[in-house]
């Protein structure tokens, strides 16, 4: 188990290492400039901003700021942010909380939504409501969440005052933006489920299962569900990853704080610091959350486990 | 009648096949013309069973044989009604499973299951629930006869029952998911399954085809001694005819969804009265020295459901087919105790 893990982080830091090249090399190439952006409608000299350019070390070559960027980002120092002047480690740390919040919320709602439908669509295969969820998961993982976030506030925010429409207190807010994600990735969920239990349904040991006298209800919630759980976990464990990354467009749409309204107010000041900083995070986030998963699946699929805990 | 007295041997190896003197012999499962069919996608009736009729009493195993693709596995599913989960699936004619009929009230199968009527598959390591233990998905069946009871009586009678199919450390087997055994070792675990629910009619299909040979053979025992001890009645699909051979109280033989033979063993070794069970049993290698040149076979393959001959499904095949096989249909007909489907029974075994 041990050695698992250590291969899993081992894989996990040429992501990492690959991630902040190329996210290092596409600030700099791409137009935008950090001293202009915090100087922009002051009057300014052109020595104060060649002082600016020294200050934030821009002067030196790209391959040593690269350098001085991982070496400060392996104890723990992110930089400070040009535009506010505090670390933004610090800023993170203020701003991540919500971002976690809803990225798990929105996974819940996939996992739950995906599962009920998955399961409601494999049952009544090729019948109305399979018809019926099989189009909506696939218009569901069309549409992008800032999207389904816009329509979501027309509907229960401005049509039926049911839930605030921005703000980040309590958990009534956390309700539009935790759907709004959570619900694109839910599709990519139901056809998974879906299929893993159309296919485990033609397996002998179903037969079997109704053989001995099982009901339906009994073999396809006790047994066919179970075995389909786990290739669900998986994803689900996945897509976490990917909607702490999706949360910077639906906090944006929502004006939630977090670390994607910082990194969105990072883009737009050319905040070199800060866009790193909280790319890095998410990248890191991401690699954990994959060998989570790894690690988990072992211990969920008793196949893996005995093999594992033997091994 | 000409059949009757050619081959000398009948009246003995009827009374040889049973075993005891077991007068109250009830039918269990009793199938008069039943059809199974399936619908495709383009709406066509493709008939998977025709007009299967046989019987199986209590204390008595049937052994079912043919080719793949005789129907053999279909029929046993639909008299388990497994079938009814496939809505392309429709059964027709008459079967009588424990005395209900099963073709107007398809129903009725579900509340049998698990009682008075048990399978076995053929694939013994995926016939269990991968991601349960074996002591949970044995306390399924124990619980649908029994109803609930406490878990320690639960595991001393589930650690007997696996005693009995030949499981000496049942409780630790109890605590194993199915990958950690041995394909025999699942196949006991599937009969221990059937056990617990102490089934009137077992239905067993190839039960041992996925095994080797030593455990083949213990299977093959185990099943034989619930037939004599249980009384139970046994369906045993199989396409070994060895196996037939060896526990069979009668053969039925299936050819393209038909009942084209059905004896008691030892008569049909003696003697066939169709030439596709001629031609079954001259495709099992002859256990002496001299080796034959070459392996026999029975040329061509079995017709697909889609493209059935017409007449005799089996006469583009038949050594022996003259034009009437071709025209007709036979009759699953009556020969002195034992049936055959072909217009030439009688002319070819004298």
């Amino acid at each position: 188990m041990l050695s698992l893990i250590v291969r899993r982080v081992l894989i996990g830091v040429p992501t990492i290492l690959g991630v902040t090249v190329l996210l290092f090399l596409a600030l700099r190439v791409l137009p935008g400039d950090p001293v202009s952006a915090v100087t922009a409608g002051a009057p300014t000299t052109p020595e104060a901003q060649e002082a600016l350019r020294l200050q934030f070390g821009l002067d030196q070559p790209l391959w040593l700021q690269y350098l001085k960027f991982v070496g400060d980002a392996l104890t723990l120092d992110l930089g400070t942010s040009y535009a506010s002047r505090q670390p933004v480690l610090t800023m993170i740390g203020q701003q991540i909380g919500p971002t976690l919040q809803l990225a798990v919320a929105a996974a819940a709602v996939s996992a739950v939504a995906g599962i009920l439908l998955g399961t409601v669509a494999a049952v009544w295969r090729n019948r109305w409501p399979d018809a019926l969820i099989r189009t909506l998961s696939l218009v569901g993982t069309a549409m992008p969440s800032f999207w389904v976030g816009l329509i979501l506030l027309m509907l229960f925010s401005f049509t039926l005052p049911l839930f605030p429409a921005t703000g980040s207190g309590g958990v009534r807010a956390l309700v539009l933006p935790a759907l709004a994600l959570g619900l694109s990735a839910a599709g990519t969920v139901t056809r998974l489920v879906r299929n893993s239990m159309l296919e485990l349904m033609g397996e002998t040991f179903v037969d079997a299962l109704y053989a001995k006298g099982l009901t339906r209800g009994q073999v396809v919630v006790g047994h066919v569900l179970r075995n389909a759980i786990i290739p669900t976990v998986t994803i689900v464990g996945l897509q976490l990853g990917a909607l702490i990354a999706g949360a910077v467009v639906v906090e944006t749409v929502f004006a939630r704080r977090g670390i994607g309204q910082m990194l969105v107010q990072g883009v737009s000041t050319s905040d070199f610091p800060v866009i790193q900083g909280v790319v890095l995070v998410i990248a890191v986030l991401y690699v954990l959350i994959n060998i989570v998963v790894d690690v988990s699946y072992s211990v969920i699929d008793p196949r893996i486990r005995v093999a594992v805990g033997k091994g | 009648m000409s059949i009757g007295s050619s081959p000398t041997t009948e009246p003995p190896a009827l009374a040889a096949a049973s075993h005891e003197e077991a007068p109250t012999r009830e039918t269990l499962l009793a199938l008069d013309g039943m059809t199974v069919t399936f619908r495709t996608p383009a709406g066509d009736r493709l008939p998977l069973v025709r007009e299967a009729s046989f019987q199986v009493r209590s204390g008595e195993i049937v052994c079912l044989v043919g080719e793949s693709g005789s129907g053999k596995s279909v029929t046993a599913r639909t008299v388990m009604g497994l079938t009814q989960r496939d809505p392309a699936m429709a059964v027709g004619g008459r079967a009588e499973v424990l005395g209900h009929d099963i073709v107007s009230d398809p129903s009725v199968t579900a509340g049998l299951r698990g009682r008075d009527l048990a399978m076995v598959f053929q694939e013994p390591m995926s016939s269990l629930d991968p991601v349960c233990t074996v002591g949970t998905q044995l306390t399924e069946a124990l619980r649908r006869r029994h109803g609930k009871a406490s878990r320690q009586a639960e595991r001393s009678r589930l650690a007997e029952l696996l005693a009995e199919v030949g499981i000496v450390d049942g409780r630790r087997v109890l605590d194993t998911y199915p990958h950690q055994l041995s394909g025999g070792m699942c196949q006991r675990v599937m009969i221990a399954q059937a056990l617990a629910c102490a089934p009137r009619l077992l239905i067993a299909d190839e039960p041992t085809t996925a095994l080797d040979v030593t455990i083949q053979a213990q299977i093959l025992e185990l099943v034989d001694r619930l037939r004599t001890e249980e009384q139970m009645a046994v369906l045993l699909v199989t396409h070994d005819m060895a196996v037939a051979a060896e526990l069979a109280d009668r053969v039925v033989v299936m050819y393209a969804g038909r009942v084209v033979e059905d004896a008691a063993p030892v008569a049909l070794f003696d003697q066939q009265l169709h030439p596709y069970t001629s031609g079954l049993l001259r495709c099992i290698p002859p256990m002496v020295d001299e080796r034959p040149a070459r392996l026999v076979t029975i040329p061509g393959g079995v017709p697909s459901p889609a493209a059935l001959p017409t007449g005799c499904s089996f006469h583009p095949r038949c050594p022996h087919s003259v034009d009437l096989c071709a025209d007709r249909v036979p009759e699953l007909a009556d020969h002195g105790g034992r049936r055959s489907a072909c217009w030439r029974a009688e002319e070819l075994s004298r």
